[in-house]
């Protein structure tokens, strides 16, 4: 669980270059959900996130973060304790690789955690295998001569390897190509039954919609709302309010729906869509 | 990088921006050498009074020049405490002391004036960047050095690999920022006492980071030779440097207030009102 | 004659100690002056080898790649095939040369050594082409990816090349930033006539091109106008994606429900309600695929007569020799 209660953020404070990232944001993140937060570029969404982890700390008398029963407005909260429980997957995650076999990097987080050696071999192996490579061809190859797409499952078993019960992802489809883009987003599904709360940013809104439960909106450093998919998506009032541009299926779905069809407007996934298609043919 | 004033250009249309970048960093050069000849409060405060009247005619906010002083402040606190509990006068009766700390009516005199120099070290180059892009810097760097290529001396390669650098330090530091964090997601620390133990425990950063680095040299050599760069040979500017009347009066101006400097230091006519002023 | 083309180009890059990657595998196209195509293919398919070939960064292995006429690997050629073919890369961040997004912009016209009131000129025609005028005088750390992305189509622009090759340029962009990229390469195609290869993963990014040309594993499997997609399976075989539109489509036919192979949405909303009110699909939907294709099949390498045909087919273009 994360709550957050009146968090505000400030960049270069008491300077004539102050900026303001968060703003009186609450908002509450419940064991189990797959959140989604979405808002355009430089919406904070990043300065949020970067506190569930204490790299970005609570300034003073700027609200709390409570991951479980810690509190990191505290003074000095368990950093070890926390990145184990917390793990963080950043853009291009990727580019943190730096070791000179995929298991020596893997093995990175246990170790800082403090792992025995034995430990760390079996959580590297478990976690390399959990992200779909093929353990006895990759652990002793470098890093740096895979593919993309398998560099990016690298880093990500880097992060599963500490057994995270909470796992944040930013854009964590970013760059790759559609085939790659589907199996991060099955992988992250399956990495969801061991570590059951995901946190994700995404701009991709076929995505968030497609996979989250619960999705915050914000929007210059605030949070606008927490709704489900359905009443996202399917409130254009809200749509407006967020400036939040529909999953493209949702815009089909909802155009027909003007045009006289009789489908849904809140339509979410491709499946659904056709069956309200087919339906509405068969009807006619 | 949001601290660091230097390369950060302000865009503004004023006397000082429009300035020839080659006369700017000319007189950039006297002025350095002049602090050093300053010695009495008298010729400190003549300077300080054309460094203000610089910065009016720039329009850059005050405020964003004194922030260049923000990267020495601790320096010259410090300088300037160890200066006046070290000073030693011969002659003077100490004000103070306390063991073998003694504090002067000189040394008093002499950290206020260090303080002052350390300041005004800063403030003018800082104002330098504030009003000239790097690009243009480096074109007047390019234009003063040029009598070198005759000596076969890659002018022109060092203004680029300059400007390149100014570019890209920025996006360097920011990537080092998102690395570290990554890293520290990971469990990682960077603190230890150990000096060989911090250099181990930095490299999850260092080869990320010379990684990246590698690869955006080999991307920009492509951008560069995509957009048919040559070299030297052949090349023509868009802003073709070109001086005004008002770069060599203010050269003159600069170079007056050298002599003037000089004069108030040195009294060399014996005038009694500079022997008054001059502490 | 064509602007760009590839006569049976083989590339392979070392991987490893002594192991060689094949990237292109007798590939051969050609690209004429006007054109709007779109390069699509996987990660690894061979697409940005293609656009490092197409202006001389590499020299092919077989083959050769041939620019108004002028073969790549003459080197002494290379400047004058820059001044026709121009790249802008995927990374927003590694292309400015300066801090200051005008200088960067000169940056070409000065390397073709213009006289100054030339080069301010079109420093200043880029930018209002790329719509950043405003932004002339700032530094690259206050835009964001797209913008910089449109600085750095300025920068290219600025050469006046004949094609611009955009390789995974809106790859890392917001959808935001992606949809302004597009806008103005669109713009550019047809207001000033200018070729693109749009390099691209995302399909409803290539369903605005007028030809596709599909890379698998090096080779080129298909190359040919929006027709392409009655034929979803070259795209899923190559590893692809189609657009929203055509998958729905497909889906829908599967069902025995005929909407006709749509590439936008308006046009599949208007195909889909045809079909609930059980009328005749409108016929922009029928015709969006009506021009001919050209799908390959599996391993044959494509000859070059037929491609050309083909090429010159759709644009009406001369004759060949």
């Amino acid at each position: 669980m994360i709550s957050v209660q009146k968090l505000s953020y400030v960049y270069s404070p008491k300077t004539p270059f102050t900026t303001q990232a968060l703003f009186d944001v609450n908002m509450r993140i419940e064991d189990g959900d797959f959140f989604g937060i979405i808002g355009s570029t430089g919406a904070g969404k990043s300065t949020l996130v970067s506190h569930f982890n204490a790299l970005t700390r609570v300034q003073k008398n700027s609200g709390t973060v409570i991951v479980d029963d810690m509190d990191l407005s505290a003074k000095k909260p368990d950093l070890n304790r926390l990145r184990a429980k917390v793990g963080m997957v950043f853009q291009y995650p990727e580019h943190q690789l730096f070791d000179d076999t995929v298991e020596k990097d893997v093995r990175f987080g246990p170790k800082n955690l403090g792992a025995s050696a034995d430990e760390q071999r079996a959580l590297a192996k478990q976690a390399i295998e959990l992200v779909g490579l093929d353990y006895g061809a990759v652990a002793e190859r470098s890093p740096f001569e895979l593919s993309g797409g398998q560099k990016r499952r690298v880093a990500l078993a880097g992060v599963i390897a500490m057994k995270p019960q909470i796992l944040i992802l930013d854009e964590p489809t970013a760059g790759l190509d559609p085939v790659g883009k589907r199996e991060i987003m099955e992988l992250i599904v399956r990495i969801k039954a061991v570590c059951p709360t995901v946190v994700m940013i995404s701009h991709n809104m076929d995505e968030i919609a497609s996979y989250c439960n619960r999705i915050a909106v914000m929007s210059r450093g605030r949070v606008i709302g927490v709704f489900t998919p359905r009443e996202l998506f399917g409130s254009r009032e809200l749509l407006a309010d967020c400036d939040v541009k529909l999953p493209l299926v949702t815009e089909i779905a909802a155009r027909l729906c003007d045009g006289g069809a009789e489908i849904a407007h809140d339509i979410l996934t491709e499946d659904e869509l056709l069956d309200a298609i087919e339906k509405a043919v068969k009807h006619a | 990088m949001r601290d660091v004033t230097i390369g950060q250009y302000y865009p503004s249309n004023s006397i000082v921006h429009r300035a020839d970048p080659r006369f700017k960093l000319v007189i950039m050069l006297m002025f350095l050498v002049m602090v050093f000849f300053c010695d009495s409060f008298f010729s400190f405060g003549f300077l300080t009074f054309f460094v203000i009247l610089t910065i009016a005619l720039s329009r850059v906010p005050p405020l964003k020049v004194l922030k260049g002083l923000k990267m020495i402040i601790i320096v010259v606190i410090i300088t300037t405490v160890l200066m006046m509990i070290f000073y030693t006068d011969g002659d003077g009766k100490p004000l103070a002391e306390w063991g073998i700390f003694h504090i002067y009516l000189n040394g008093i005199y002499a950290s206020i004036k260090l303080a002052w120099r350390l300041m005004l070290l800063v403030l003018m180059p800082t104002l330098l960047t504030l009003t000239s892009t790097p690009t243009e810097l480096c074109d007047g760097l390019e234009s003063l050095l040029s009598p070198l290529k005759k000596l076969r001396f890659p002018v022109h390669e060092l203004a680029l690999i300059m400007s390149i650098a100014l570019r890209l330090v920025p996006t360097l530091i920011e990537e080092t920022d998102k690395i570290m964090n990554a890293q520290k997601a990971r469990g990682a620390k960077f603190e230890s006492k150990n000096p060989f133990k911090k250099i181990k425990a930095m490299l999850p950063v260092l080869i990320p980071l010379f990684v990246s680095s590698f690869r955006r040299a080999d991307d920009l050599a492509d951008a560069m030779d995509s957009r048919c760069y040559r070299g030297a040979k052949g090349r023509t500017r868009m802003n073709k440097l070109h001086f005004h009347v008002g770069d060599v009066l203010a050269v003159l101006l600069w170079s007056a207030v050298f002599v003037c400097i000089l004069f108030l230091n040195y009294n060399w006519l014996g005038w009694e009102f500079i022997a008054v002023l001059g502490v | 004659m064509a602007l760009l083309e590839f006569k049976n180009v083989d590339y392979s890059y070392p991987s490893g100690d002594d192991d060689f990657v094949r990237a292109l595998a007798s590939a051969s196209l050609a690209v004429d002056r006007g054109e709007f195509v779109a390069l699509v293919g996987c990660n690894g398919s061979g697409k940005s080898t293609l656009a490092r070939l197409a202006n001389g960064l590499i020299t092919p292995d077989g083959g050769e790649v041939l620019v108004d006429g002028k073969p790549t690997s003459d080197k002494s050629a290379l400047y004058d095939i820059r001044r026709k073919i121009g790249v802008v890369f995927q990374n927003p961040d590694n292309q400015m040369v300066t801090t200051v997004v005008e200088d960067d912009i000169a940056f070409g016209p000065e390397n073709l050594g213009l006289p100054p009131t030339e080069i301010r000129e079109r420093v200043d025609w880029a930018l209002d082409c790329v719509g950043m005028r405003e932004y002339a005088k700032s530094g690259p750390f206050r835009l964001s990816g797209g913008q910089k992305q449109r600085i750095a189509i300025a920068g290219v622009l600025a050469i006046k090349p004949e094609l611009m090759i955009l390789d995974e340029a809106t790859g890392m962009l917001d959808p935001e930033g992606r949809r302004e990229v597009m806008n103005v390469v669109k713009r550019l195609n047809r207001d000033e006539g200018r070729a693109v290869v749009m390099i691209t993963h995302f399909m409803e990014e290539a369903a605005e091109a007028d030809r596709i040309i599909i890379l698998d594993r090096g080779e080129i499997v298909a190359d040919g106008g929006r027709g392409l997609f009655k034929t979803p399976e070259v795209f899923t075989r190559a590893g692809l994606d189609l657009p929203l539109p055509v998958r729905l489509s497909v889906a829908l036919r599967a069902r025995g429900i005929e909407v006709g192979t749509p590439l936008d949405a308006d046009e599949f909303v208007a195909a889909t309600l045809a079909a609930i009110s059980a009328e005749p699909i409108p016929p922009q939907a029928a015709d969006a695929c009506a021009k001919p294709e050209n799908v390959l099949t599996d391993d044959v390498p494509q000859a070059d007569g037929e491609g050309d045909a083909e090429t010159e087919a759709e644009n009406g273009g001369e004759d060949e020799p």
